[in-house]
């Protein structure tokens, strides 16, 4: 499991502790403001110190997506098919994520909403597509 | 600070090349190959052993042993260069080691620090790992452990997920994406060090596996054993050694994220600003390129790069490659040694499989494949996942 088990720190861990309690949370820079993704020791930024941690929307668009068929890691063969993909949050962050509901309705741009998911033994943040790409 | 970036354009050049045929070789050592590999380059180059001063090694993936054990060591002794070699190094940039150590390599000798830098690269994909452990670990180097293995992220996702948004913004069709592959095991079928030999068409692409839609697994690259080697020196001590060296005229690169989530245009890259560095150089412009040897490690990326370094407008790479253009006979021969999609994917060797064949096109060397009066080429790599875009421009000629 060491392939697939996230790796703790104390910054990735406030973000970890969220999921498992239902909140898809962001650091936000204490001195230049912005949000950044991943968690880090520092702004990537302006290299602050502060970091502030605020809950998301949990609303974004899917940049692109993949349903996994056939030769995925080893620990993830019973998942078998199971959809990834690039969600766009709108406090402008990118991030991985576990997508759940129809699989044919997936398209890239699509209006999306966070979620959780079991996936190899562990919640993740999953979302899905709640409607069509804006025009 | 001021810049010399303009005094290295022709400095320096590649003199000498090595290479064992890529494929399934159970009773060859990556160190045998290395061995094999670096003592052809050096009789290829004509310096006598005893003038490699510096000897550079890349990352093997198949046992990290291999790399722990000091390998960059093991094999200045086991070469016989123990005494006179003063430096000994692995240099690692992942798939972009070909090109970060053609640069390392020229910055040694222009500076002085070296003579005549060898460079080595050996894996063992096919046969030093099982086919399990070859997944797994594409699931984990160049992948984050917190941010993207907990969903199932790895190599073949990494690209199916590019080749999703790239359709979706450019409108390219499957059968386009898969005569990329066509393309480059037409060129395999003239490399007796490919892996794969036997002529392949789309329908046989489209009809294979999906793995991670919409990649099919003839679309992926082949795991393999390789190793290719290459001498670095001066263009003054090139000039001494052979009609044909083959110079640095310029490059380019940019490093745009660790973990593909975290890439701002997984359409693009950072190619167009690396390109544009590359060809400003080495002062030429992109119709003057007779070859462009990309980094295929899957074919969305050839399509990506033929874009972003002007080749074609943005959008029609697709048709380009599927009207026959970069195959053989075509009028922009591309990866013509048949790439990681055909020679076969030695890891950071399958990079440096291809400058290798750069070098050996512009030293009109390449036999049935030769592009005739090849003289100008474009070589490109990357790394991770496709963290970074590494381009150089070689030429036989300081235009």
């Amino acid at each position: 499991m060491t392939a697939t088990a996230p790796a703790f720190s104390a910054n990735s861990r406030y973000f970890w502790d969220g999921i498992e309690q239902g909140e898809l949370r962001l650091p936000w820079c204490g001195a230049c403001g912005r949000p950044y993704f991943p968690p880090r020791p520092f702004c990537p930024f302006c290299w602050d110190d502060a970091i502030e941690w605020r809950q998301a929307a949990g609303t974004g668009t899917l940049y692109t997506f993949t349903v996994v068929r056939a030769n995925p890691p080893s620990a993830f063969v019973p998942e078998l098919p199971y959809a990834i993909g690039i969600v766009r949050l709108d406090e402008g962050v990118q991030m991985m994520c576990h997508l759940h509901g129809d699989l044919d309705a997936l398209v890239c741009d699509a209006p999306v909403h966070a979620g959780f998911a079991e996936l190899n033994g562990r919640r993740v943040p999953s979302f899905a597509v709640v409607g069509t790409p804006a025009s | 600070m001021p810049s010399r970036r303009n005094e290295l354009r022709g400095s320096f050049a590649a003199v000498g090349i090595g290479e064992v045929p890529t494929g399934v070789y159970p009773d060859r050592s990556a160190l045998d190959a290395a061995m094999l590999v670096a003592r052809e380059a050096v009789r290829d180059s004509g310096i006598p052993k005893e003038e490699i001063d510096v000897v550079m090694t890349t990352g093997a993936i198949f046992n990290p042993e291999f790399n722990a054990d000091m390998i960059f060591s093991r094999l200045v002794e086991e070469l016989g260069l123990t005494g006179t070699t003063h430096t000994n190094m692995q240099v690692m940039a992942g798939g972009a080691s070909s090109s970060v150590m053609f640069k390392t390599a020229g910055a040694l000798v222009t500076s002085g620090l070296a003579d005549h830098v060898l460079v080595i690269a050996s894996d063992k994909l096919a046969t030093g790992m099982s086919i399990a452990d070859a997944i797994d670990t594409f699931a984990r180097y160049g992948i984050p452990a917190e941010w993207e293995r907990p969903y199932g992220q790895h190599f073949s996702a990494i690209a199916a997920l590019i080749m999703q948004r790239y359709q979706h913004e450019t409108g390219t069709t499957a059968e386009q994406l898969a005569s990329v592959c066509v393309s480059l095991r037409a060129w395999a079928c003239l490399n007796p060090n490919a892996m794969y030999r036997k002529p392949l068409t789309i329908e046989e692409v489209l009809s294979s596996k999906m793995l991670s839609e919409p990649l099919h697994a003839k679309e992926s690259n082949m795991l393999a054993d390789g190793a290719a080697a290459f001498v670095v020196t001066t263009a003054e001590r090139a000039r001494e050694l052979t009609e044909t060296p083959v110079f640095y005229l310029g490059s380019g690169g940019r490093v745009t994220h660790y973990a593909l989530s975290q890439e701002p245009d997984i359409t693009r890259f950072g190619w167009a600003q690396a390109g544009h560095e590359a060809f400003a150089e080495a002062g030429i412009d992109v119709a003057d390129v007779d070859i462009a040897e990309i980094y295929d490690s899957y074919a969305i990326f050839n399509l990506i790069c033929l874009e972003e370094l002007g080749f074609v407008e943005r959008g029609e790479a697709g048709a380009f490659v599927e009207a026959g253009h970069t195959s053989p006979g075509g009028k922009l021969p591309m990866t013509t040694n048949g790439g990681m999609l055909s020679q076969g994917h030695t890891a950071v060797g399958g990079g440096v499989a291809i400058l290798v064949e750069t070098i050996r096109q512009l030293q009109g060397r390449a036999g049935e494949r030769q592009v005739p009066g090849a003289t100008l080429a474009v070589e490109t790599s990357v790394g991770g996942s496709y963290m970074d875009a590494q381009v150089l421009v070689l030429s036989t000629e300081v235009r």
